[in-house]
Order: structure tokens, then C-alpha cells, then sequence
């Protein structure tokens, strides 16, 4: 009944004076609204349960009133409350009052999941909103509704739920407030990205500048560089300068010492000559005293005065003298010491270059012996270098044994096994002429000797006989040919050398060469040969057959499976040019500079002593010619010999 | 005629050789001879001999290399297998012997008697 008062007191009581009826009027709306929405699990629920969100005192004991007095749907309310987003898992309906609306998107989520009224108050954004209470003009409270929120909550609502005072939310409008705002964010976002723009414009400017700027950093860098540099030019300049000054006062300290020295030298003979002059000086005094005498003894010594005045006379002669003694002394004394000094340091000079004289006849000496020991070491070198030509010479010999065993054992089994077939056939055929011969022999029976003609010739299977012995023969002659071809071969490439050149052909050393490396290509390699007109030369014939060899084998081991091999010659103005060219694997570039190398090979242990074209090398240089080579990886080698040859 | 002679393959490279050993033993046995391991190969799809003879050096395959083909097909003799040739490394010739059930090797050039008496030998060791 009294749910009926409150429904009347909302349309009645418009101006709401104190919070108590708002609350009341809240609560009377959120029961009333109950009633017109349907909830698709409510047939199986005893209770509608309204959870509050807020702190509002007044409208949760509203609900405490109206759970104990009312039912909804003959079912009782249960109310609960909080102030957080968590909420019971049985909730039916709940109400966020306004002080809590910050809440509302963050209890959103979970609402979506279940069935599960969402009742707002004075909430803005309208997308949010399922039913929204609001204050109208007034003061009076109305609501809105957000059907299509509480469509896709499965929950329906009754049409005539807008007779209690509501509206529903024009959904194009909310649609088009959405977009408005949309469009104003992508403005702001035009307008911020041409900002963005606008500031690297600047940003780009201001490094641009920042770059120009650390430019001529740099350059007075490179300036104050320079003007460091010449400044420690200077100090060194400076201290040059310096280390001169003092190199000079020292002479000078020397100088002065010395001639410190020589005036003490002077002041000696100062002493020396004052002391003389003293001397003099008292001999003067007594002159004086006996002239003194004279004088007064004049009289007395009248006779004598002559002979006095000659005294005087010759005592001025004798001071005279010993005024020129005195300073010839001197001027010995001074050439005495020069002539000292000179003589010192000619001494001094003379052992010096005594010194150095010994020095370099040790220098000498020793170069002489290094140059013996050198010579030696070279002669030894040379000797081991003969002795390495030859071991490669047996070493690939070696290698191609295996070759040349196989080549000549097949020939010479053609001959062996030839003269036997040709035996045991012969036999045959004798004993089939022994019965024909008997042709006139009156005392047999001519169709018994008929019959054994017959049978012995089909014994003997003669039409075969007729046709094994030509091919027999024939095989015979080819096992000659073939072993005679290859001792050929092997005598010319191991012939002792003489030290003189022969003239020979080298197209018959590069046969040769062919002949003995025939087992490692026949039915795989292709030979081709290119072959010019050359005039047979002086030349080493089994050295070069040792070049052949070594550049063919390595080509046919370049070959790995099937593959070319072109030998050209050719005359071009009296030298001669040799250019073998295989399909092989190619010469990595990194090797191609050590392939002249001794000991430097790829190949394995065992099967290449790397002295082959070290060698081979050797051997052009010794017939003054080049050798070249040219080389990729994957396509093949080509090696270029030239040779020149005396125009005789 | 032959009929009742022994079956044998023999495989080498040399076209003189084939005629040679034909020849040579043509009234002792009934021979069929291939130029190379691969003809050696087809005619053993369609035929079965007492003994297969072998070169050793021959371009592409070598005997022992084919033998080893051979024991692949045949893991028990006959085939009797036996090599001849002009030239071979003894551990190739021990190879064979071990891996190969290699009856005999032989050097060229043969001697006609005893490369018979070892043929011979071979068919009636079984």
C-alpha cells in the first residue's frame, strides 16, 4: 500500500524540499522501474537483489524500508551496498548514485556479462547509460532509458514504463555526438600533426644549423690545431735554439777557463819579470851607491873616471841586453806553449784516428768472413735446390706410376694373351689342315674324312676362328704400339739432363706429357689441342717435359668429374707461347699469389709434394721466358708460358 | 651348345681386352663381357653367373666400387667375384677381399692357365 503512497508522491510532490524525499522518490522510482522490465533467469529467483553503489545514508535506509514492506513481482528485495566496483554475483539491479558515477564504466564490463539492470543518476555520457535519472527543471526528478543498452542486456522492458515520467535517449543523436566529437578529436589530431610538422621543419633547421655550426667548431678545431702545431714547431724551434745557446756556453765556459788559465800563465811571468826588475833595480841602486863613491872618491879617482864612465857604459849596454833577453824569454815561453798545445791535440787526433783505423779492419774483417759464410750457405742452397728438382721429378714420377703400370700392363696383355689365343688356334686350325691334307689319300674312307672335316671345324668353331685371329692380330700390334709409345714417353721425361741446351720439339714433350697422364683423363677429359707452327729450339727438352707434366696433372686434378682441357701453341715474334686451359675448379684469389710457392699446395697430404710449380717456375725463368697464370673460381685456369727463342 | 658351361661376366674398359678374353676362353666357358660397371649393372638385372670378373681402373666406377654394388644384390655367392687388372693398391685389393667376398685378384697382363685354374677354382669352391 504504502508502494502505491510513494507512486502518488512522485507526481504530487514536485518540489523536492530535503534530501529524505529525493531519497525516497530515488528508491520509489528503482522499485517501480523493476516492475516494468522482465529479467530472462527471473522465473527461477526467489528474490530481486538491488546492490547500491554509494554512501548516501538516507536512500539506503529508504531500501531497507521498502525491502522489508514491498515485494517486486511477488518476489522480496534483497539490498546490498558498497562503495567499489565489486559486485555480488546474484546483483539483479543496480544503482550508482551521482557521487559514484566514476564508477560506472569500470562496473560496466561486468554488467555486460550478465543480466543485470544498470540504474544511473545524473550520468552524461548517454552511450553508458541503461536507465538514467536526472534532475529536471523544477527540481523535478525524471528518467531516461538507453534501449538498445538494455536490449543487448537480454532484458526486456514495457513501453509503458515511460507513463511513469520518462524519455528515451534519441540514439542518431547520441550517434552523431559521438561522431562530433570523433571529428573534433581528428581535428585536434590534424592540427597537432601539422604542429609535428611544423616543429622538425624547425627541429631539421635548427640541426641543420646545429651542423653548420659544428662545422666551423670543427674547423677552428683544425685552426687551433694548426696554430698548436706551429707553436710546438716553434718550441722546438725554441729549444733547438736552446740546446745551441748552451752547447756555446759551454765552449765559451772552456774558453774562459783557458783563459783563465793563460793569465795566470801572465801573471807568473809578471811575477817573474817584476822579480828581474827588482833585481835590476837593486843593481841600479848600487850603481847609484858607487857612483856616489865616485863622486865622492872624484877626486881621488880622477884616473880612474875614464875607465868608470866606461863601466857605466857598459853597464847601460848590459841593462840593454837583458831588457831584450828578458822579452826574447817571453816570446819563447808563449810559442813553448802553443806549440805544446798544437802538438797535444795532434796526439790526441792521431790516436784517434789510430781508433778508427782498427775499427774498420775489424768491419772489414769481419763482412769478409759473413761474405765467406754467405757464399757457402748459397752454394749449399744451390746444391739442395738440384737435389729438390730432382726429388719432384721421382716424386711425381710417383705419383703417375700407379698410371703407368695400369697403361702398360693393358698393352702388354694385349700381346701376351693375344699370342696365346693365336696358339691354342694355330693348334686347330693344323689338325683341321692335317685332316684336309689327306685329300689324297686313296686308303680312307672319304665320308668318314668328310664327316671329321665337319666335325672338327665345328669344333673348332671355325667362322668364329676366321674372324678372332685379324682381331687378335690387330690386338697385338695396338699393346706394341701403346707400350712402345710409353717407354717413349718415360724416357723422355726422365732422360738425363746434359748441361748444355739440345734443340728439340716441344710438341713431342707435351705428347709425352699427355701419354703418361692418359689414365688420369682418358673417357673423362677432353683434349684438345691448338697446335702451332714451332721450329724445334735450343732448349732443356726434359725440363720442359717436367713443366708439361706438372701443369697437366694439375689441370686434370682440377677436373673433377668430366671436363676440357685446350693446349695451344703458338710463334709470335720469335717467342714461343705455350697456353694450357682447363674447365677445372679455379685457384681461389687469395692463392693465386702463392701458387709459385714452394711446399704450397691444396692438395692432400701425400698427393702433391708442392714443389711443382716452384719448379716450374724455375725452369721458364731458366729458359728466360714468363709464365702467367689466370684463374676463376668455378669457371677454370689458364696458365701462359713465353719462351723466346734465337731467331737461328 | 655351351649350355652346360659355366656363366661369367666379365667388365672392362678396354674393347681389346673384352675380344681378348672372349677368345681366350670361349671354348671353356660362356662368356658375356660389358665396357663399363653400368652395362655390367643391366645385364645382372636380367641374367644370373657363376662368376663376375672385373678391371679395377675404369672410368666413373671403380671394380671394387662395382663389386661392392654387386655384394649389395647378392649378398651371398655365386656370383663368384675376382678382379684383374694392371695396377692396384694392396689396402683397395684388401678392401675387397673383406668387404667384397673377393675370390682372387689377378695382375695383367694374365696368364691364360692360371686365370682358367682360378675361375675354375672359384665355381667349385661353393
Amino acid at each position: 500500500m504504502k508502494t502505491f503512497l510513494i507512486i502518488i508522491l512522485l507526481f504530487i510532490l514536485t518540489p523536492i524540499s530535503a534530501q529524505v524525499n529525493r531519497a525516497e522518490i530515488t528508491g520509489a522510482y528503482i522499485v517501480n522501474l523493476a516492475k516494468y522490465v522482465t529479467w530472462p533467469n527471473e522465473q527461477g529467483i526467489d528474490s530481486l537483489h538491488i546492490h547500491l553503489i554509494g554512501n548516501d545514508i538516507n536512500l539506503l535506509s529508504i531500501f531497507k524500508i521498502l525491502s522489508e514492506e514491498t515485494q517486486i513481482k511477488r518476489k522480496s528485495i534483497k539490498i546490498t551496498n558498497n562503495t567499489s566496483a565489486k559486485i555480488p554475483s546474484t546483483t539483479n539491479i543496480i544503482f550508482i548514485s551521482q557521487d559514484y558515477s566514476d564508477l560506472l564504466t569500470k562496473v560496466y564490463p561486468y554488467v555486460e556479462k550478465s543480466p543485470i539492470l544498470l540504474v544511473s543518476e545524473n550520468y552524461v555520457d548517454k552511450r553508458w547509460v541503461m536507465i538514467n535519472l536526472y534532475d529536471a527543471e523544477k527540481s523535478k526528478i525524471h528518467f531516461e532509458i538507453n534501449k538498445a543498452n538494455l536490449t543487448n542486456q537480454n532484458l526486456s522492458i514495457d513501453p509503458e514504463i515511460l507513463l511513469l515520467g520518462g524519455t528515451e535517449i534519441d540514439l542518431i543523436q547520441l550517434y552523431r555526438q559521438s561522431q562530433h566529437s570523433l571529428n573534433n578529436i581528428q581535428e585536434d589530431m590534424n592540427a597537432m600533426t601539422d604542429s609535428l610538422k611544423r616543429l622538425n621543419k624547425t627541429i631539421k633547421r635548427t640541426n641543420e644549423q646545429l651542423n653548420k655550426k659544428q662545422e666551423n667548431i670543427a674547423q677552428q678545431e683544425q685552426l687551433l690545431l694548426n696554430y698548436e702545431n706551429e707553436k710546438l714547431e716553434e718550441k722546438q724551434e725554441i729549444d733547438n735554439l736552446n740546446k745551441k745557446i748552451i752547447v756555446i756556453n759551454h765552449s765559451l765556459r772552456k774558453q774562459k777557463d783557458s783563459m783563465e788559465i793563460q793569465s795566470r800563465l801572465y801573471l807568473k811571468q809578471q811575477d817573474k819579470i817584476q822579480n828581474q826588475y827588482y833585481d835590476l833595480e837593486i843593481g841600479k841602486e848600487n850603481l847609484e851607491i858607487q857612483e856616489s863613491n865616485i863622486d865622492s872618491l872624484n877626486i881621488k879617482i880622477i884616473r880612474k873616471n875614464e875607465i868608470l864612465d866606461k863601466q857605466i857604459l857598459i853597464i847601460s849596454r848590459q841593462k840593454q841586453v837583458v831588457y831584450l833577453f828578458l822579452s826574447i824569454a817571453i816570446l819563447m815561453i808563449i810559442l813553448v806553449i802553443s806549440v805544446y798545445r798544437s802538438y797535444k791535440s795532434k796526439r790526441k787526433a792521431n790516436a784517434k784516428l789510430e781508433q778508427q783505423k782498427h775499427k774498420t779492419d775489424e768491419v772489414n774483417w769481419e763482412l769478409q768472413s759473413k761474405n765467406e759464410e754467405l757464399s757457402h750457405i748459397i752454394e749449399k742452397l744451390k746444391e739442395t735446390q738440384s737435389q729438390l728438382i730432382q726429388s719432384e721429378k721421382m716424386a711425381s714420377l710417383g705419383i703417375l706410376t700407379a698410371g703407368i703400370a695400369h697403361e702398360i700392363n693393358n698393352p702388354l696383355n694385349f700381346i701376351y694373351s693375344g699370342a696365346n689365343i693365336l696358339e691354342t688356334d694355330l693348334q686347330d686350325l693344323i689338325k683341321l689342315l692335317n685332316t684336309v691334307s689327306k685329300i689324297n689319300d686313296k686308303t680312307i674312307d672319304k665320308d668318314k674324312w668328310a664327316k671329321d672335316i665337319k666335325l672338327q671345324i665345328s669344333d673348332c668353331e671355325l667362322h668364329e676362328l676366321i674372324e678372332i685371329i685379324p682381331n687378335t692380330i690387330k690386338g697385338i700390334q695396338t699393346g706394341v704400339e701403346r707400350t712402345a709409345e710409353i717407354v717413349k714417353g718415360l724416357s723422355n721425361f726422365s732422360r738425363i739432363e746434359k748441361k748444355e741446351k739440345q734443340i728439340a720439339n716441344i710438341h713431342e714433350g707435351i705428347d709425352s706429357a699427355l701419354l703418361l697422364l692418359r689414365n688420369k683423363y682418358k673417357n673423362r677429359i677432353e683434349i684438345t689441342k691448338n697446335l702451332g707452327k714451332i721450329p724445334s729450339f735450343k732448349c732443356f727438352p726434359s725440363k720442359l717435359n717436367q713443366v708439361f707434366i706438372n701443369i697437366l696433372n694439375n689441370a686434370i686434378d682440377a677436373i673433377k668429374n668430366e671436363g676440357e682441357i685446350t693446349i695451344s701453341t703458338i710463334l709470335i715474334e720469335n717467342s714461343v707461347r705455350i697456353m694450357i686451359k682447363d674447365t677445372g675448379t679455379g685457384i681461389k684469389k687469395e692463392d693465386l699469389a702463392k701458387i709459385f710457392d714452394p711446399f704450397f699446395t691444396t692438395k692432400e697430404v701425400g698427393k702433391g709434394t708442392g714443389l711443382g710449380l716452384s719448379i716450374t717456375f724455375g725452369i721458364i725463368k731458366e729458359h728466360n721466358g714468363t709464365i702467367n697464370v689466370n684463374s676463376e673460381i668455378g669457371i677454370g685456369t689458364e696458365f701462359t708460358i713465353k719462351i723466346p727463342i734465337l731467331a737461328n | 651348345m655351351g649350355n652346360n658351361k659355366p656363366k661369367i661376366l666379365y667388365v672392362d674398359d678396354e674393347i681389346i681386352n673384352l675380344q681378348l678374353f672372349k677368345a681366350t676362353f670361349r671354348r671353356d666357358f660362356n662368356i658375356t663381357t660389358a665396357l663399363s660397371p653400368i652395362d655390367a649393372l643391366e645385364i645382372l638385372k636380367k641374367e644370373t653367373f657363376q662368376v663376375i670378373i672385373t678391371d679395377q681402373k675404369m672410368p666413373g666406377m671403380t671394380g671394387v666400387e662395382f663389386l661392392k654394388i654387386v655384394q649389395g644384390i647378392f649378398p651371398n655367392v655365386p656370383p663368384h667375384r675376382m678382379i684383374v687388372s694392371g695396377y692396384s693398391e694392396n689396402e683397395v685389393v684388401q678392401d675387397a677381399y673383406e668387404n667384397c667376398q673377393l675370390h682372387k685378384f689377378i695382375s695383367k697382363p694374365w696368364n691364360a692357365k692360371e686365370l682358367k685354374d682360378a675361375i675354375e677354382d672359384a665355381i667349385q669352391s661353393h
